[in-house]
Formats: structure tokens, sequence, C-alpha cells
């Protein structure tokens, strides 16, 4: 009697408050929003060139995962286009003198492209400074879950998701170049929380970057499968 | 030798069972129980945070569904064992009272009151059978300290679902097991006692290996409390860099992890 009365009850607080996304959900964003990406790139391009240089990877990568036209063939996936330079990211390391910029309460604004700069930079070989700081965003993440990387004094809600998606791209790009499906992991969830926001893809830079934390997600899993 | 256990709840069978087999073993006596109350509000917000909306298929699998969740035919589960030592019905607290031993129940097991408790129990051993962290105050409290299972292969495997993590990862043979440790303020990082190696069957699933890991548990902790007794068996301590942690698995990981252990070469999309 309390079985049939409480379990469908149980099923649909399940349901309604679980933010992970199926990999329908997933591939259908991803259609949809490189679809808008690919008819939106000359707006895109009028509007800022930094965009359109996110967007151009993007497309990259969702052709590299089948999404676009085979008449459009993949050009190179260089990252390193929408990054900040490497000497920029190391005179960024050097600054820190050794502090890790990751702690309960967050990260600034643009660690996690400084991080990935130097990722790119150092592959497999990266030092302990990369490594403990990538560990410690995949464990503010696993911890916090909906509550990770909480407003900073001064930030805008449009920066805090442009760092949100740079931390999940950051944690996917992780898992593939060293293994370690732990980043991937907290990759997904933290695209999981973003879905909500952002599934409706448009011309701005935050979608575009949801767009691209989602296909280096994607493409990352694809390795796992094979 | 003076055991008291800790219990994450008054109905379960992993604590019922250790419980009744540790009385069993001569020079092992079974001087106290602590309970942890079926529900507390800090604690579903706690867990909430954890878990996530995962909590609630938790609650329906081990509240409502209770025995369901096992396979009439199946020998090699949990409720097996607790038929055969006859603790289908009842709780904790009723095993306690028929055995004549003080029994506690508490919102949490760090919670002064059982501190209290267990120390007036004077425990050379605390047996830990789930039911949240244990802190300092409570793992510094029996000279032997608080003996936990863990469901993974230590010191590789720490956390959470380390059973699909170790899956996931196709560490090969090995890599999926129970192991018993003396619990220290660190996520799975005490030193170990003993390990069980679960081989994995064709045509297993994660959901059939956890269940067949369950009865082993206590079959473990009680062997680990016996070779303490015995002076058979020393915890060896790990060391941090020999392991990672690991956290609740993603749903779509998950997949790929259940795909490996059934050797699918299907496509996951």
């Amino acid at each position: 009697m309390i079985r049939s009365l409480v379990s469908p009850l149980l099923h649909l607080g399940e349901s309604v408050l679980d933010p992970t996304r199926s990999t329908a959900e997933v591939v259908e964003c991803l259609a949809r929003g490189s679809r808008g990406l690919r008819v939106s790139l000359g707006i895109i391009e009028a509007r800022s060139p930094d965009w359109a240089a996110h967007a151009r990877l993007t497309l990259n990568l969702l052709a590299e995962l089948g999404y676009l036209d085979p008449m459009q063939p993949p050009e190179s996936l260089d990252r390193d286009t929408v990054l900040p330079t490497h000497g920029a990211a190391e005179a960024w390391r050097e600054g820190l003198a050794g502090r890790i910029p990751v702690s309960r309460a967050g990260i600034p604004m643009g660690t996690s492209a400084m991080l990935a700069s130097l990722l790119e930079l150092e592959g497999l070989s990266a030092g302990d400074f990369v490594l403990e700081c990538i560990e410690r965003m995949m464990r503010h993440v696993e911890l916090r879950r909906t509550q990770a990387f909480p407003p900073i004094a001064g930030t805008s809600g449009d920066d805090l998701w442009l760092e949100k998606h740079q931390a999940a791209i950051l944690l996917a790009r992780a898992s593939d170049i060293l293994g370690d499906l732990r980043y991937l992991n907290a990759a997904l969830k933290l695209n999981d929380f973003a879905y909500r926001a952002h599934r409706r893809f448009q011309p701005d830079l935050p979608h575009i970057l949801y767009l691209r934390a989602l296909a280096e997600q994607d493409l990352a899993l694809s390795k796992v499968r094979a | 030798m003076r055991v008291a256990l800790l219990s994450p709840t008054p109905s379960s069978y992993y604590a019922r069972a250790t419980a009744s087999l540790l009385r069993e073993i001569e020079g092992i006596e079974l001087v106290g129980v602590v309970i942890r109350s079926m529900f507390s509000w800090s604690r579903f917000r706690s867990e909430l945070r954890r878990d996530g909306p995962r909590l609630l298929r938790k609650i329906h699998q081990k509240l409502i569904l209770g025995e369901a969740v096992y396979s009439e035919d199946d020998p090699a589960t949990m409720r097996t064992l607790v038929r055969d030592l006859g603790l289908q019905s009842g709780s904790l607290k009723s095993d306690a009272r028929r055995w004549g031993i003080p029994c506690a129940t508490t919102l949490e097991h760090n919670h002064p009151h059982t501190e209290r408790f267990l120390r007036r129990l004077l425990p050379d051993l605390i047996v830990f059978t789930g039911g949240g962290l244990v802190r300092r105050n409570i793992l510094e409290l029996a000279p032997l300290g608080v003996l936990n299972c863990h469901s993974g292969i230590l010191p590789r495997y720490r956390g959470m679902d380390v059973v699909e993590w170790a899956l996931l990862e196709g560490a090969g043979s090995g890599s999926v097991g129970l192991t018993t440790h003396i619990m220290d303020p660190g996520v799975d990082t005490g030193p170990i006692l003993m390990k069980h190696i679960e081989q994995i069957q064709p045509g297993d699933s994660i959901d059939g290996i956890r269940k067949r890991l369950e009865p082993r548990m206590v079959s473990l902790m009680v062997e680990s409390v016996h070779g303490l007794q015995q002076g058979t068996l020393k915890p060896r301590p790990q060391r941090p860099g020999d392991g990672r942690q690991y956290f609740v698995m993603h749903p779509r990981l998950l997949t790929l992890a259940e795909k490996a252990v059934k050797g699918s070469s299907a496509p996951i999309k």
C-alpha cells in the first residue's frame, strides 16, 4: 500500500529535481545549436572578432562530431586561437607565486582560460601547479554542485556563465589530455547545471561557449567509447 | 575484545548481519550498538546536496522496496544471508534488546550523546557499518580505532561509485572488490587490513556485482575483527599519492561502465 503510494511520488520528485541531461537531449541541443551557429556566423563576426574565433572553433568541433554537413570539412582544431597566449598564461602563473587560485569561494574570472592555455602548452607533462588547480576545480564542482563557482563581488551574470563554461571546457580537455575521466565527470555535471539557462542557442558569447563546452564534452566521451 | 557497532539505520541488513556474526566469535564481546535514526532534516539536506535527486532513488530502494530489490532465486545476496541468520524481521534495536546489550539511537554518529554513550562502553574497537562521515571525536575513541569496509580496492579507488569507476577505467581483474581499513579523517585513506577481490563473471551487471559484494562485506568485516583480535592482522598505512578520490558517476559515464562490464560493442548513442 505504502509502496504503491510513495514510489510514484519519489519517481516524480526525482524527475523534477534531476538536472541530469540524457544523451538524446544533449544530441538535440548540439544539433539545434550547430544549425543556429552556422546561420548566425555572419552576425557574430560583425559583432566581435573574439566571438567569431570561438564560433569558428566550435563549428569545427561540431563538424568533428558529425553535426555539420559533410560538404563542409572541418578545419584544424587549434584551440590556441581562442586562449590567452602561452606567454600571458605563464606570466599569470608567475604572478601567483605558487598560490593556487581555486578555493571554496570559487575562482577569479579568467582562471579557467589561463589554465587551459597552460594545459594545451604542457599537455601530458603538465606541471604540479596545473594539475593541482584542475584537481581542485573538479573537487569544487563535485562538492558544490549547482552552487559551484559562486559570484565574486563585481561579477556580472554573463561573466559568471563564461567562467563556468570555460571551466567545463577545461575539465573536458583535461580528461582528454591527461586521461582522467573524473574530470570529464565534473564537466558533464557542470554542463547539465547550465542546460536550462543555455539550451536554446543565441548568437552571443555565453551561448557559443556553452555549445563548445557540450561539443568538447561529447568529443571526450566519444574517445572513451572508442 | 570489546566491540561497539555503528549502524546507518535501524533496519540495516549489513549492520544486523555483522552484529549477529560478531557475537558468535569467541573472545569478541559486542558491548553496544549505536543506531542512526531513520530521518533527520539536516542529514537529508546534506545528502541531497551530495547525491542530488539520486537520494530519492536510494530512499525508494532502501525504505520502500526493502527486500524486494533482491532476486528470489539468487543465493549470493544479502537477503539469503539475512534469512540464514534468522534476521528477516525486526530491527537492530530489537536484536540488541534480545541480546541484552545497550543500544542508543542518535541523529548522527558524531553527536556528543553518541560520544558519551560510546565512552561508557569502553570499546577496544568500533565497527562502522555506514552512516555518514565520522569525525575525530569518534575516530579517536577506541584504542584500535574505527573499522570500515569500503566497497572498492584501496588505495587506488577511494570515494564514491568505485565499482563503476574501476569497471569504466578498465583497470582489469583485481580492480573490483572490498577493503577493510581503519578510518582516519580523510576519505578512505586509513590503514588497510584486508582485501577481497571480486571476479567479474560473464553476463555480469553493475547491480549484480554490487549485490554480490554486500554479503561479502559482512564476512570481510567479521574476518577483519577476528584478525585484529587474534593479532594476525596489522593495519598497513596508505600513502596519499597511491590513490584517487572518486565522486558520484554521471549517468552517461555509468552507461559506458555498464557496457564495459557486459563487454558490449553496441553504439552508445
